[in-house]
């Protein structure tokens, strides 16, 4: 199967040529393939939000390319609008966006740029609320009354109405309770199961990423750390505190229980895994 | 695109001109754009431009950066310098049907162009070596006795501190809901004018939500800490105070002006 996206030796370089030059991602390499569910970690500065912006087409790559189904998004004749409709990306804070006077009017936005019937349109925001959980009664209610989160919902139900092949969300939980954001995840993964899309989500919390993703992509200094299956990142947990990253709070406790001796892998993410690996270990010692 | 702009920009560093006070900083500015009217003929222009090197030089900015703020300016120099070879009185030159190309004319425009230049590196090197708080700092400082006569001077420039902090933050929020909007399909390169001004709500609405934010939030933070504008009594965080660098830079430009003033009795080969 041929990746849906793929990086190579992408660098982007921010001020090039200024004092304030300062590389932003450097040498990525990557691929990523339909119906991946990938988390983006690293820290601040680490370049995750640079790369992002090179898979929609909103950056330029400094030096490298960056394919779409196999052709190069900055070759002469590759539209860029077509690839902004097939890879939709939520920025960070997405709800500072909205500018339409009623939200769906706003939902529209995106898909009529996109040329769209109006009959279309209707359905998908029907459609894109329910994926975000909203009540179908806010729809003539103007955006700027909502509160934050149902706000970020609305900007995110303008992308998903947009019908993308691949969905990018930078931070999609920043700022929210607890509540609101497993809430916010749970809708992303139920929105990808059902449209069979590719799901890329950046995010500082492993928690979050655990949860829900399938791979994991680390950021650091620019470059790509690690990028391979949830449970095989978080077995590496000493590289990820090294960089200075957290690994889950249950991964933390298996691995302090390791250390003190008893026999139980160090790559537990969920508690579902955990039970079972705690049902394992007794078990283990009572035969 | 919007981050190439460069004049106002200031760059950090740590040069005897980025140490100078602000405050006799500006009052050079002022002196060296009179020095740059005080000078007639081509010794004068010389000295003036190895003193505007000598000057670059010593502010550690490299000099592409200052070519790069007079590049907007470009079709202004070309055009004066035009105007100035064809709209001179002299000697003529050259002569073809209503045009006349004389020897002062030609005179004029390099002497014109040299000093627009020089006066845009001036004004640039305050700006490259100030940062704009310390700038308008110098400004209420230096206009302090305006205060006496009911000129709300720390007003002003309080006024003047905020907006030029914001404008690197509200560039960089244009380019941010530029791309969010570029990101669900807007178009802002192509069609008629009215197609053009509509695609701006997009950006223009959500700026003004945020910019209205910001000073919401400005305006709270700043009555929490006790902000009363210029009341009675109130002091400076920062107090400036001349340095013998300071005193030898005056020195120095007023030296300047002399020697200007002298080579402009001093011709080479008539100019």
């Amino acid at each position: 199967m041929d990746p849906i996206l793929k990086a190579e030796n992408l660098t982007y370089i921010y001020g090039e040529g200024t004092p304030f030059e300062k590389t932003a991602i450097n040498n990525i390499n990557l691929e990523i393939f339909s119906n991946d569910f990938i988390g983006v970690i690293g820290r601040t500065g680490s370049g995750k939000s640079t790369l992002i912006q090179h898979f929609n087409g909103i950056l330029r790559p400094t030096s490298g390319t960056i394919r779409y189904e196999g052709s190069d998004c900055w070759a002469k004749g590759f539209s860029r609008s077509m690839l902004r409709f097939n890879v939709g990306l939520v920025f960070q804070y997405p709800e500072y966006q909205l500018f339409e006077e009623t939200v769906e009017k706003d939902i529209a936005f995106g898909p009529s740029n996109m040329g769209i019937p109006a009959e279309e349109i209707e359905k998908r925001i029907t459609e894109s609320l329910h994926f975000v959980g909203l009540d179908d009664t806010l729809r003539k209610r103007s955006p700027f009354e909502l509160s934050g989160g149902q706000k970020r919902r609305v900007a995110i139900a303008g992308i998903m109405a947009m019908d993308p092949k691949v969905l990018i969300l930078d931070e999609p939980t920043a700022g929210l309770d607890p509540k609101g954001r497993d809430e916010i995840l749970q809708r992303i993964s139920e929105y990808r199961a059902e449209k069979k899309s590719t799901v890329i989500i950046v995010s500082h919390n492993m928690e979050d990423i655990s949860r829900v993703c399938s791979k994991v992509l680390v950021m650091n200094n620019s470059r790509v750390e690690m990028f391979a299956p949830v449970n095989e990142v978080f077995e590496r947990s000493e590289e990820l505190c090294a960089i200075g990253l957290n690994v889950p709070q249950i991964t933390r406790v298996f691995i302090s229980l390791k250390e003190k001796g008893f026999n139980v892998p160090s790559s537990v993410y969920t508690p579902e895994q955990a039970c079972n690996a705690l049902l394992n270990a007794i078990g283990g010692e009572n035969a | 695109m919007i981050k190439d702009i460069t004049i106002g920009q200031y760059f950090p560093g740590d040069s005897v001109i980025h140490r100078l006070d602000p405050r006799v900083k500006i009052v050079l500015a002022i002196l060296y754009i009179a020095f740059l009217f005080i000078i007639q003929t081509a010794a004068a222009y010389l000295f003036a431009l190895a003193v505007t090197f000598i000057l670059v030089r010593l502010t550690k900015i490299p000099l592409k950066m200052y070519l790069r703020g007079l590049k907007p300016l470009l079709f202004i120099l070309i055009f004066t310098a035009f105007l100035n070879v064809f709209y001179s009185t002299g000697e003529p030159l050259v002569k073809f049907w209503i045009f006349t190309v004389t020897k002062e004319g030609i005179k004029n425009a390099i002497f014109m162009m040299l000093r627009i230049f020089m006066l845009v590196i001036a004004t640039s090197m305050l700006t490259y070596t100030t940062s704009p708080i310390v700038l308008t700092g110098g400004l209420e400082r230096l206009l302090s006795p305006l205060a006496k006569i009911k000129i709300p001077v720390h007003e002003f420039s309080m006024m003047m501190t905020i907006a030029l902090r914001f404008i690197p933050t509200i560039l960089e929020e244009t380019d941010k809901i530029m791309n969010a909007q570029k990101a669900r399909g807007a178009d802002f390169e192509t069609g008629g004018l009215i197609k053009r001004a509509k695609a701006l709500a997009p950006i223009l609405i959500p700026l003004f939500i945020s910019a209205f934010r910001r000073a919401d939030d400005l305006a709270t933070a700043m009555e929490c800490r006790c902000y009363t504008g210029s009341g009675e009594g109130r002091t400076h965080y920062v107090s400036y105070s001349m340095s013998s660098a300071d005193y030898v830079s005056l020195i120095v430009l007023a030296v300047m002006i002399a020697a200007a003033i002298l080579l402009n009795f001093v011709t080479v080969m008539g100019f």
